[in-house]
């Protein structure tokens, strides 16, 4: 199961699409995954398994077609995802609200990833403010 | 391993706002205390920044515990030395006099909550743990938005005031404060009562409360023994406080009823300007509507979360964590009507809630108002979260819509962090799991000091007020026991 976790953590966010940029092998969707559900208590373990269950079997449930989501082109996995986040039931939401924010905590773990997002105020430096007077200023 | 074996005067079971606030003001009256906690003491240099680790290390079952129902709702509290003091927001309100009349008034506590007894303890706790208004150096673009909205819809908002000493502005307090600026309980009245002579045992968790003859003489655990020479306090919190107190044989007809709660509700809005939700007070602006029976409040969120609270997957969610420094979240915390009930089940507690369809419309009144607040401070989308609704909104005339919806509990993500009740005080012996002493009826040395006593929920946020009133009945127990002498 926990090799469905890299096709469905990943499927949130199409490589090489627009907006946020992640470079092949950047992030460690098995990686942290496994770190999440090392770290959780056994009601999160159990939701963080179901939610891949149901996601990796969505598109035969949620659409009729007899695959799953691994066998998915990324457009149509992310597609599937989205609607599964809004799906009209709440436990399906909520599920996949959980692999979201899993997959959001092993997205940000690498710091170029975070600072990229813009999340975080520039450093005074970084935003063309002087910390200290130049040399010429105290002259 | 050896067992571990203590004994003092008072051996309190919990060091949250209750617990930490009992020890500091016993030991400082010059009586021997030993605090019991079951989470683990961690120093600021040891909170974690990553969202997964603090959420291990500092929060009960990771953010997981919820009410048992069709559609749970997460209720958050803290499981280390600080107890939920640890990841709080450091927002103090005093006890509302409307609430200190109903106290006063139904359930007998006048003697508890006397307004000049209160006023002196208040003033003293304000003191000691620095509580000032966020200054302005410190409040960032999400709480200063907030500012910007109360001010063109003509709401009375101010900047929070909090317990930080030296605040950074690094908007992690709900992971910690990692600059030990903010005065939560682990920092602050810890220390002091173990300065004044108290000693703390972490990673114990107490199962029973021993009654001897109904008599409190201890408390043990797994591979502990502590025991109590004058009293035994209950400071676990309002979920496992009764749950504790039914382990250990207490029984009353209210002994885990009367649960209430302020669950909130929260919004994001993307903004042209950059909002940088990584700097600035966590929550450092607030819009009290109290007589609208909720409270508006900035509440910055770790970036992991806030990127999960983004709609979407795929390319449209990429272009949105594109640009995470845009977004703004605020909050309502709604004083809800609805009762329930913690109950011991094979051992642990389960919590039954369910908020009333007069809550349901508070919480739609509350996503509704802070969408037009966003509107007003500029924001150019919002996502009201609201399942079945829009996901994304672009104008606050599309607002006008999401009012006049049927509210259904599946609409709304509630969470709830502000508890009461459970082992509620009271004059009348029938009402009250506690008397005004805050002692456990039909039994002798045994009290209850936390959230759980407060009979009614408030409307403001409530740790000042737990404060408030254990310092004042654990100095009359202070007192009593030194006229005993
Ligand atoms: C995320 C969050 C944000 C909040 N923000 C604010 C805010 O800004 N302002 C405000 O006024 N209030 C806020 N609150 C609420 C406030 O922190 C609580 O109301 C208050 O801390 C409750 O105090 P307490 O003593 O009842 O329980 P807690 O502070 O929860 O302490 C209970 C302690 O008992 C321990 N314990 C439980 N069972 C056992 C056992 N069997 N053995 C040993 N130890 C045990 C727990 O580990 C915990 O440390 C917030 C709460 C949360 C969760
Ligand atoms: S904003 Fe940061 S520095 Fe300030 S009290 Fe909160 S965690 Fe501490």
């Amino acid at each position: 199961m926990i090799r469905w976790a890299a096709v469905v953590m990943s499927g949130f966010v199409v490589a090489g699409g627009p907006g946020l940029a992640v470079a092949p092998g950047e992030i460690d969707w098995l990686g942290g995954t496994r770190d999440f559900l090392e770290r959780a208590s056994a009601k999160g373990r159990l939701g963080v398994r179901v939610g891949l269950l149901l996601a990796m079997s969505a598109p035969l449930w949620c659409w009729g077609r007899l695959t799953t989501a691994a066998r998915l082109s990324p457009e149509e996995r992310a597609r599937l995802l989205a609607e599964l986040l809004s799906h009209r039931v709440f436990f399906v939401r909520e599920l996949m609200l959980l692999l979201k924010l899993v997959a959001c905590m092993a997205l940000l773990r690498p710091a170029a990833v975070r600072a990229r997002t813009g999340y975080d105020r520039p450093a005074p430096a970084a935003r063309g403010e002087r910390l200290l007077p130049s040399i010429r200023e105290v002259a | 391993m050896a067992k571990l074996v203590d004994e003092a005067d008072y051996v309190i079971v919990g060091t949250g706002a209750g617990g930490a606030t009992a020890a500091r003001v016993l030991a400082a009256n010059g009586a021997s205390v030993v605090m019991v906690e079951e989470g683990a003491h961690l120093r600021p240099e040891e909170r974690p920044a990553a969202l997964l680790d603090a959420m291990r290390l500092a929060v009960r079952d990771m953010c997981m515990q919820a009410t048992e129902s069709r559609v749970p709702m997460p209720i958050l509290q803290g499981r280390a030395v600080g107890g939920s003091t640890a990841i709080n927001s450091g927002i103090v309100w005093r006890l509302p006099d409307d609430v200190r009349a109903d106290w006063r008034d139904r359930f007998g506590l006048g003697a508890l909550v006397d307004d000049d007894a209160l006023e002196r303890v208040f003033s003293a706790i304000e003191d000691e743990l620095e509580i000032h208004p966020t200054e302005p150096a410190i409040l960032g673009r999400n709480n200063a938005l907030m500012a910007e909205g109360a001010k063109a819809m003509g709401l009375p908002g101010r900047a929070i005031h909090r317990n930080t000493r030296g605040c950074e502005g690094n908007a992690r307090c709900l992971q910690g404060c990692p600059a030990g600026a903010r005065q939560s309980m682990d920092v602050s009245y810890v220390p002091r009562a173990i300065a004044d002579g108290a000693r703390l045992h972490t990673g114990c968790r107490v199962e029973r409360v021993i009654l001897k003859r109904g008599r409190a003489v201890g408390v043990e655990g797994p591979g502990f023994s502590i025991r109590a020479r004058r009293a035994v306090i209950v400071a676990a919190g309002v979920v496992h406080t009764p749950v504790l107190l039914h382990a250990s044989g207490v029984r009353h007809a209210n002994l885990g009823r009367r649960f209430q709660a302020h669950p909130g509700v929260a919004m994001v809005g993307r903004f042209e300007q950059p909002v940088h939700m990584g700097f600035g007070a966590a929550q450092g602006y607030e819009i009290p509507q109290r007589a609208r029976g909720f409270k508006l409040e900035a509440l910055a969120l770790p970036p992991e979360m806030l990127a999960a609270r983004l709609p979407g997957a795929g390319a449209a969610w990429q272009r949105r964590l594109a640009d995470l420094g845009s977004y703004a979240q605020w909050c309502g915390q709604i004083r809800m009507k609805a009762h329930g009930r913690i109950r011991r089940v094979f051992g642990r507690p389960w919590i039954a809630y369910e908020p009333t369809r007069e809550d349901l419309e508070k919480a739609r009144e509350v996503a509704v108002t802070l969408g037009r607040l966003m509107f007003a401070a500029g924001a150019v989308e919002i996502f009201p979260g609201v399942a079945g609704f829009d996901e994304v909104v672009t104008s606050p005339e599309r607002l006008d819509a999401l009012a006049e919806r049927p509210v259904s509990r599946a609409d709304f993500h509630l969470v709830a962090s502000h508890l009461f009740g459970t082992t509620s005080a009271a004059a009348d012996p029938a009402v009250g799991v506690v008397d005004p002493s805050l002692a456990v009826r039909g039994a002798e040395g045994l009290y209850v000091m936390d959230a759980s006593v407060l009979p009614t929920n408030l409307g403001v946020n409530p740790q000042h007020t737990i404060m408030g009133v254990v310092w004042q009945a654990a100095e009359r127990l202070a007192e009593r026991a030194r006229a005993a002498a």
